[in-house]
């Protein structure tokens, strides 16, 4: 599913919907502008809200271990390019705990060494949208009325563009390469930080210790950065972890169509395409399963993550 | 409210624009030609040939006139023809229309009741047994990717079980007609429509189950149970009919999504519509089909989006029909 | 005297949130008789709403633990089954919510919700609901009441809509009216209509009432006899008369005080802070913030009888407040 987020007139009180923030200032606060700007925060400890909740801390746990295990696969794991036609489609055994693919290559090692690959896809192309969301947004804000206007058009514009088709777009025509897989996940994914930063901005520039700093003579730049973006951290946190969810997805259902990465890079994407013949044709279940396990664990891990570090940031919206 | 219809219908249309201009822009800056691809295999085509199909096409002349010629085209309804099949595009989109829509709206028909009948349950009473099953098939659904479940499913019940067809939509040796026709298109739409619906309902369930979440605790809902209606009527006038308003809006704006999701689902169960249209095209860098069916999923965005403002108003009498800037 | 409509016996109510338990009801005991107006009158956090909702039946279950005797016409409320207590919510027993913007369902008509009520208990036909509706809304001093039914609700002002409400709870004709805070929501001057209104409606039809508020200025009107709240007890209760004009008990005395008058510049505060954490629950729980303290108050204090009411505390003689309070005007007389 693309990742296109709602935006209906009352935004509905789904964990979806990215509520507008008036999040508590968790970063910190200069100690220059502490007589101007009192600690907006209520969590004084947002850690231990996010601690509590079982879900976030076994996601974590889940997102390092995995981490861990494909950044030192090279280490002992068998080389995952390696083929060996003689012992092509075997199912899993101690010595290939994940079986083997058509050409002989151990899957399991191919696992990982796709695993870097997804988790790397994954976390650039939510740091890019939110780099690229965070600056339109604070442009939006502190900018003119046009300004303001003119982008919120643009990224309505990108809103109404059917995510997955853009992507499959971009990935066609102009190729699959690091680069630009992570440029167009990001491209989807801007638009709810834009929209959270612009929004925090919006409503903080309006507070009295905000005037009094302009007052003082503090450029907006500099507004933007001490006063609006720990504002923001908290929120855009919760959107870019559980846009990294979306970004693996994406990913994998490009490698999936063929669009991604090319042979022989292993991705688990990639891994569900070759296996997809075998799989329903001659039963090879183990080709199909384990990568797509991968995947689902991976993102069902950054997920909790992300509904914890939500909880955290806004007890509120804790059912 | 025809003048806040016709108002936002004009307020779409700089939209639409837009949206075409960044399309056309991204298919005609991409590197690679349709013609130079594919065409000149094997470099069949020498340089002068070359040079005329491009001179036909217009490849060559500035791109804001050739997006100009394909807009205007475009308004009177010329969307040009397909490079790989010579054929109109819309016909060639028109003829894997269907498909789509029957695998997309069979999906999101289910998907709606049991988010519906679940959600409401999980709602009423979180952490009973609607909320736990309600909650293992939205990790399901969310996280897991639809290709993989496709094809574990496929695996399952085409290979292992050997009860559904694996692909395809017929048989391709097949020659019923009818009725026979009827449960056969059935039989291949089972496992599609199946998955499709789970990605579906996870999406949706989260919305109706807070939503329900949110107006279940709300006084009017306990002064009406204070004055003695039915459990029943008191779900059913105020619990559901309040919650469906915030979920008759996500619904409507997640329509186009739903149409993009098919495009997966269409991959793997091999079925002949708009989706693997997209890519096919896509792969042959067939650009007026690719602007073809992008400009068709934009207009639908806007659309949707639309008329989930409208009916948010009729089913909400708290809201007046303002110019309602939803970038707030 | 005969049998009282509404006998609460040691209700106590506990809410469980996983570990934590709080006590928001600790024994209770209450009576309301037949045609008679009681006021239950404290702070927020007193366990008043709490008792409200227990008579009605409408804690959740969940979350909340029930125990005593709720007596409404001999029978014991607490031990129906859920649809017995269903079918005495509105007819035997009704509710006057406060927050009426909250309290009526946005998206649905106002006469609507009024008529579905009017069906649940007279099982009319939808034209003689319609007629009811109308007469109901004309009861409650609704101008244009068919007008008025098919408004919503957020076209209507703070006043109509409580008025409505009262109209709700007056639909199945009710032995029993308990009335939640209904003023706290409105305007001063809407506030004494709508508590007018309810008196009036009330005595004549004989409903008793039980009125629920912090506010003891606007329970001066309203009640026979006024029982006052803290922390889950009942620190003092009696005619309503006596306990105004000769407060027993310090917080009664205490509240009094806190009212705002405009004849003389008393005590600008005279009740301390409710101050934060969970109340002991051994000796007097006012006793912190109490002005005449004593160490005998580290023992629960029992109620005690006295005159035509009870109190619950160690000292023995009545305070004599240091001004007389108003039910109307009052002189001051040289405080002790």
């Amino acid at each position: 599913m693309s990742t296109a987020t709602p935006t209906p007139p009352a935004a509905p009180s789904a964990p979806e919907a990215a509520t507008v923030a008036t999040a508590p200032a968790t970063g910190p606060t200069t100690a220059g502008e502490t007589a101007a700007a009192p600690a907006a925060g209520v969590a004084r400890r947002p850690w231990a809200g996010f601690l509590r909740q079982r879900r976030a801390v076994a996601g974590t746990a889940v997102l390092l271990g995995l981490v861990a295990v494909c950044t030192t696969a090279p280490l002992w794991g068998a080389p995952p390019d390696a083929v060996n036609l003689a012992a092509a489609d075997l199912p899993p055994s101690v010595q290939h705990p994940f079986g083997t693919d058509q050409l002989g290559r151990d899957m399991l090692s191919r696992a990982m060494s796709g695993g870097r690959l997804t988790l790397a896809v994954g976390f650039s192309a939510m740091a890019a949208a939110v780099l690229i969301g965070v600056v339109v947004g604070a442009l939006a804000g502190a900018g003119a009325r046009w300004v303001d206007a003119g982008l919120m058009r643009l990224v309505d514009v990108f809103y109404a563009i059917p995510g997955l088709f853009l992507v499959i777009l971009v990935m066609s025509l102009w190729g699959a390469t690091f680069p630009t897989i992570v440029l167009s996940i990001a491209l989807l994914s801007w638009m709810t930080v834009a929209r959270l930063t612009r929004a925090t901005y919006l409503s903080v520039r309006e507070r009295d210790y905000v005037k009094a700093a302009r007052l003082l003579g503090y450029s907006p730049l500099r507004v933007a950065v001490v006063h609006v973006l720990p504002n923001t951290l908290g929120p855009v946190l919760v959107a870019a972890t559980l846009g990294v969810a979306a970004a693996i997805l994406l990913e994998s259902a490009l490698s999936f169509l063929g669009l991604g990465f090319s042979p022989p890079t292993a991705t688990w994407g990639g891994m569900l395409q070759d296996a997809v013949g075998p799989t329903v044709q001659q039963g090879l279940w183990w080709q199909g399963l384990f990568p797509g396990l991968l995947i689902a664990l991976t993102v069902l891990a950054v997920t909790w993550v992300g509904d914890g570090l939500r909880a955290a940031v806004d007890p509120r919206s804790a059912s | 409210m025809t003048r806040y219809v016709l108002r936002r219908l004009t307020a779409a249309v700089p939209l639409l624009i837009g949206i075409s201009a960044l399309v056309f822009l991204v298919i005609r800056l991409a590197p690679g030609s349709p013609v130079g691809g594919s065409q000149t295999a094997g470099g069949a085509l020498d340089g002068e040939q070359l040079r005329r199909l491009r001179e036909q096409y217009g490849l060559d002349d500035p791109l804001v006139v050739q997006y100009g010629r394909w807009l205007g085209d475009l308004l009177q309804g010329d969307w040009g023809t397909s490079f790989t099949s010579g054929r109109p595009v819309l016909e060639t989109i028109g003829d894997r229309v269907l498909p789509t829509v029957q695998l997309g709206g069979l999906a999101l028909l289910l998907s709606i009741v049991i988010a519906l009948v679940v959600g409401l349950a999980s709602g009423l009473r979180p952490g009973g047994v609607s909320d736990t099953v309600g909650s293992a098939l939205s990790v399901v659904g969310l996280a897991v990717p639809s290709f993989w479940l496709g094809m574990m499913a496929l695996y399952l019940f085409a290979f292992e079980l050997q009860w559904l067809p694996s692909g395809g939509l017929v048989d391709l040796r097949s020659q019923s007609t009818g009725p026979d026709l009827v449960v056969e298109r059935a039989r291949h739409l089972v496992l599609p429509v199946g998955v499709l619906t789970v990605v579906i309902t996870a999406v949706l369930l989260r919305y109706v189950r807070g939503a329900v979440l949110e107006v279940a605790g709300q006084d009017h809902v306990r002064v009406a149970r204070a004055s003695g209606l039915a459990e029943r009527r008191v779900v059913r006038d105020h619990v559901l009919r309040n919650a469906l308003i915030p979920v008759t809006t996500v619904v409507l704006v997640e329509l186009p999504a739903i149409f993009v999701g098919t495009v997966i689902t269409e991959s793997i169960f091999a079925i002949p519509g708009v989706g693997r249209l997209f890519i096919e095209s896509a792969t042959t860098r067939d650009y007026p089909v690719l602007l073809g069916i992008l400009m068709i999923a934009a207009v639908l965005v806007v659309v949707c989006n639309l008329l989930a403002d409208v009916l948010y108003t009729r089913l909400d009498p708290r809201i007046a029909l303002t110019d309602t800037r939803r970038t707030a | 005297m005969s049998r009282p409509l509404l006998r609460i016996e040691d209700l106590r109510v506990d809410f469980v949130d996983g570990r934590r338990r709080v006590q928001a009801v600790q024994g209770v005991d209450l009576q309301v008789g037949a045609g008679e107006a009681v006021a239950v009158v404290g702070e927020s956090g007193s366990g008043k709403s709490v008792t409200a909702l227990a008579v009605l039946g409408l804690l959740p279950r969940a979350r909340c633990r029930v125990r005593g005797r709720i007596e409404l016409n001999g029978e014991d409320l607490l031990a129906l089954p859920a649809r017995e207590m269903r079918r005495r919510r509105g007819r035997t027993v009704a509710l006057v919510p406060q927050d009426p913007l909250a309290s009526l369902n946005p998206v649905h008509r106002v006469g609507d919700q009024l008529a579905a009520v009017v069906t649940t208990h007279a099982g009319a036909g939808r034209r003689a609901a319609r007629a009811r509706v109308t007469d109901l809304l004309a009861d409650v001093g609704i101008p244009d009441p068919a007008g008025a039914a098919r408004r919503y609700p957020h076209e209507l002002s703070g006043g109509q809509r409580q008025r409505v409400l009262i109209a709700m709870a007056l639909a199945g004709d009710p032995a029993l009216i308990v009335a939640d805070e209904p003023t706290t929501a409105l305007d001063v001057t809407v506030q004494a209509q709508v508590v007018q209104l309810l008196v009036d409606l009330t005595r004549h039809r004989g409903t008793s009432l039980l009125w629920i508020s912090h506010d003891l200025g606007v329970v001066a009107g309203v009640a026979d006899r006024v029982a006052v709240m803290y922390a889950g007890r009942i620190l003092e209760h009696g005619p309503a008369e006596d306990l105004l004009l000769r407060p027993a008990h310090p917080y009664t005395h205490g509240l009094l005080q806190s009212l705002p008058r405009t004849d003389e510049a008393g005590d600008p505060l005279p009740l301390t802070p409710i101050p934060a954490g969970p109340i002991a629950t051994d000796g007097c729980a006012f006793a912190p913030r109490c002005a005449w303290r004593a160490p005998a108050c580290d023992e629960t204090p029992v109620l005690r009888l006295r005159g035509a009411g009870a109190v619950r505390c160690v000292r023995d003689e009545p305070h004599a407040p240091r001004t007389p309070v108003p039910v109307e005007r009052a002189e001051v007389v040289a405080g002790v």
